[in-house]
């Protein structure tokens, strides 16, 4: 249940660079994990606790945002999923062979949050995390900086014909997703009480943007449902679930080809007629 | 003589070979409206592109009061006090009409994004400015009743009224219209008449005008700059270039410029 | 070993891995430069290669030959039907829906892979594999030797059938302008599965040959597929002799990388340069001017 709630963190603020930014990003685990290891290595190293680590770790996994989409949201559609990837890829390959600062493939150990030990304390603070998320998306996406996003979507050109800093507006979307990418990563550290690099490893990333996808871009319910459904997928398929990354893959490709605006998406249109 | 508002200077634009504009020099002065005539491919829209910081002049610049705009971002130069409206039509096709507007107010605005998710006075307050400008924009225009329809559920007509309103609500020091009759009706092109005139004397805006339809340019222009491939070849009032020997060479009898 | 040798046998080992990164990057780079598509299942078909190999081999039993004309079929039309179910439903749309798309493929033969196949790595044992050649100091297998000719020879075949054929002048013609190409009658879908069909068995015989040498497994198309985009945009999209240089510029680079420094980072070297060319000149070295997207 726990891992629905960092499910619905990831995925909602994903969508904050998918659908509402309108750019393809498959790094989003590498900010999960640089979220997660911040908070590891903290404790490891300061002996600092969640409460200190948590926004430390939004502020880190925020600047490596800022730093990827830098020089990113300069390039096009294909040139930005491939630098994401590469990204996703580099920090992967960071986390898994530093061994001496990352633990290597095995990881650093990460303790409890202390008040919160038990498994429904910190349910609680999990839902916590994604009730914050989704209002603060919810704020984000019904602001002027919203309304950007919305103007890049739909004319680019226009948008910057009226005096609109696009690639700033792009790179808030970054930003704004890697953070709470973080915090996913700091409850997921405490939550399964240690972090390995491969926890976050580009399918992953591209499990959230099945997600998102899958859920519906750009609405508010759509990356939550996409969340929910596919931590649940599992559960539903059994003893089938060996095959979940296989119906992943599927789903992906027959959303795109046939429902482009997710699930959510076809229902809210739905509804509207 | 005051200094001119806007001073193209020797702009020269080269694509591989091929050179569009050749040492284009001009000025607009304060509340004129100059027109941007030419046959096709005379280098209008690479020289509006250059203007509006698409594209980068190879060489040569273009000074708005004395700064230089030429090759800083397009939005730059919108925020500079730069609108245009675009050839083809642009609008923001999943908004309505009165967002349409009120958003391209949006970067000249005080309250910042912050402001405006927490949603502080000034930001609603702002906003609530900017619905009132955009309704007063539709009336000058007379689609008040269009506020809060799609803005793509108007007429073509109405779509491009609809583009002038958006970039007069932002109080323009430059405003270039790029073929703005285009695929209008005779009774719409009145009204367009109307509508850039009563830009110039009653807002006192500054218009940079591109046109194919000779109607309107030499209903609304005071002086007319011509271009033949790439080159000046004509800056004089409407009446005077028209009859330009140059410039009817250029037109091959000015039959190839529409008469509405 | 002297240090000349040591080199000129890095350099060896890397023009070998270089030739395979050639034969997988000119297919991503055909189907981008001609369709202006991404496709990031790409590695699937190297890796499908590889198992076609294995398969036709060790369970078929054919010889050399056999098996890879078998892998050329093979994956040909493999390519050809992805072409139909993925990427023709979803032509001319957001070019975001292909990436998600192909992605969303990759994973599902990556995962279909190892449910079919297991995730034992697995070999194609041919006799030249063992066959041990020796170029002046340098130490190869036949196999190895034969990967390179066999690029050569690839490559070459694949230059003069765009120069010199009808496929192969439509195909430039679509690349160049794809408007007018279609005004000139050139049809484009048949345009699209010839590509698809070409890259697809380009990186089949890539996989296969290498399965021989480094063993297959389901994963071995992903980090492969990277390696192939990085060429490409290492080379410059939609350039071949570009394409060519920079795939064996990699190889050679992360076989000295390897041997000197170590293995760990190497295969963090092509994302640094990618990452970097990027930045620098995002058209890669030969390629087309990025305005044209």
């Amino acid at each position: 249940m726990v891992m629905i709630f960092i499910y619905v963190v990831l995925a909602v603020s994903l969508d904050l660079v998918m659908g509402w930014a309108g750019q393809v990003s498959f790094a989003h685990a590498a900010f999960f994990g640089i979220g997660a290891y911040t908070t590891a290595i903290m404790q490891r190293d300061f002996g600092t606790g969640f409460w200190l680590n948590l926004p430390a770790a939004m502020v880190m996994a925020g600047l490596c945002g800022f730093l990827l989409g830098l020089p990113a949201l300069r390039l096009r559609g294909h040139f930005l999923a491939i630098v994401t990837i590469a990204f996703q890829t580099i920090v992967y390959l960071a986390l898994s062979q530093w061994t001496s600062f990352t633990g290597g493939q095995y990881g650093i150990e990460v303790s409890s949050v202390s008040g919160f030990a038990s498994i429904e304390r910190f349910y609680y603070l999990a839902f916590g995390l994604s009730l914050a998320t989704v209002v603060v998306s919810w704020l984000v996406t019904h602001s002027r900086l919203g309304m950007a996003w919305q103007a890049v979507r739909d004319d680019e050109v226009l948008a910057q014909a009226i005096g609109l800093n696009t690639t700033a507006s792009k790179l808030a979307a970054f930003v704004l997703a890697a953070a709470f990418a973080g915090a996913a990563g700091v409850l997921v550290a405490h939550h399964i009480r240690g972090v390995t690099p491969d926890d976050f490893t580009i399918l992953t990333s591209a499990t959230i943007v099945a997600m998102v996808v899958i859920g519906g871009r750009g609405t508010v319910w759509g990356p939550l449902l996409g969340a929910v459904v596919f931590m649940a997928l599992p559960e539903l398929l059994g003893a089938a679930a060996r095959y979940k990354l296989i119906i992943y893959g599927l789903l992906m490709i027959v959303m795109v080809t046939m429902m482009p605006q997710g699930v959510f998406g076809v229902w809210a249109r739905r509804r509207q007629k | 003589m005051t200094a001119p508002l806007l001073h193209f200077e020797s702009v020269t634009q080269r694509f591989g070979g091929l050179t569009a504009l050749d040492a284009v020099g001009f000025d607009v002065g304060a509340g004129e409206i100059v027109g941007l005539i030419g046959p096709n491919g005379s280098g209008k829209s690479t020289l509006v592109n250059i203007m509006t910081g698409t594209l980068t002049p190879t060489s040569g610049r273009v000074l708005m009061d004395g700064q230089q705009i030429s090759g800083t971002a397009p939005w730059r130069i919108a925020r500079a006090g730069v609108a245009r409206t675009f050839q083809m039509l642009r609008l923001f096709r999943t908004m309505t009409v009165a967002q349409n507007i009120a958003l391209a107010m949006q970067p000249t605005m005080e309250a910042g994004y912050c402001a405006s998710m927490l949603r502080t006075s000034l930001a609603r307050r702002e906003d609530t400015q900017a619905r009132r400008k955009a309704a007063e924009m539709l009336a000058l225009f007379e689609l008040d009743g269009f506020l809060d329809h799609p803005a793509t559920t108007l007429s073509i007509g109405q779509q491009r009224m609809v583009e002038l309103a958006r970039g007069l609500a932002t109080a323009p020091r430059v405003f270039v219209l790029d073929e703005p009759a285009a695929g209008l009706s005779p009774p719409n092109v009145d009204r367009l008449i109307k509508v850039l005139r009563r830009m110039r004397d009653d807002y006192g805006v500054t218009v940079l005008l591109v046109e194919h339809v000779m109607r309107v340019v030499q209903a609304v222009c005071d002086r007319v700059v011509v271009l033949d491939f790439g080159e000046k070849i004509a800056d004089a009032t409407p009446a005077v270039a028209i009859n330009d020997p140059r410039v009817v060479e250029a037109y091959i009898g000015l039959g190839r410029a529409k008469h509405d | 070993m002297n240090s000349l040798n040591l080199f000129l046998q890095f350099l060896a080992n890397g023009v070998v891995t270089g030739a395979a990164y050639v034969l997988v990057a000119i297919g991503l780079t055909l189907i981008f430069g001609i369709l202006n598509v991404v496709n990031f299942a790409h590695g699937e078909f190297y890796m499908l290669g590889g198992y076609a190999a294995v398969t036709a081999s060790a369970v078929l039993g054919f010889p050399l030959i056999p098996t890879l004309v078998v892998t050329v079929v093979f994956l040909a039309a493999f390519g050809m039907a992805a072409e139909w179910l993925v990427f023709r439903p979803i032509s001319g749309r957001d070019p975001n829906n292909a990436i998600i798309a192909s992605f969303g493929l990759s994973i599902l033969l990556q995962n279909g892979a190892l449910v079919v196949f297991g995730a034992q790595p697995q070999t194609w044992k041919t006799d030249l594999a063992e066959l041990p050649v020796q170029l002046g100091p340098v130490f190869l297998t036949g196999q190895r030797v034969l990967i390179v000719l066999i690029t050569v020879v690839l490559v070459a075949a694949l230059l003069l059938v765009l120069r010199y054929t009808w496929t192969g002048r439509a195909l430039r013609a679509m690349a160049q302008h794809p408007v007018i190409a279609q005004i000139s009658g050139v049809n484009v879908r048949k345009v699209a599965v010839v590509t698809f069909a070409i890259a697809s068995a380009l990186s089949g015989i890539a996989g296969a040959l290498m399965s021989s040498v480094f063993m297959v497994q389901p994963t071995s198309g992903a980090m492969l597929v990277m390696k192939a985009f990085t060429v490409v945009i290492l080379g410059g999209m939609g350039s071949i002799g570009g394409t060519v240089l920079a795939g064996l510029g990699l190889g050679t680079v992360e076989a000295m990388v390897s041997g000197y420094v170590g293995n760990e980072i190497r295969d963090m070297i092509g994302f640094l340069l990618v990452i970097l060319m990027l930045l620098v000149r995002p058209r890669g070295l030969f390629g087309q001017s990025t305005e044209r997207s």
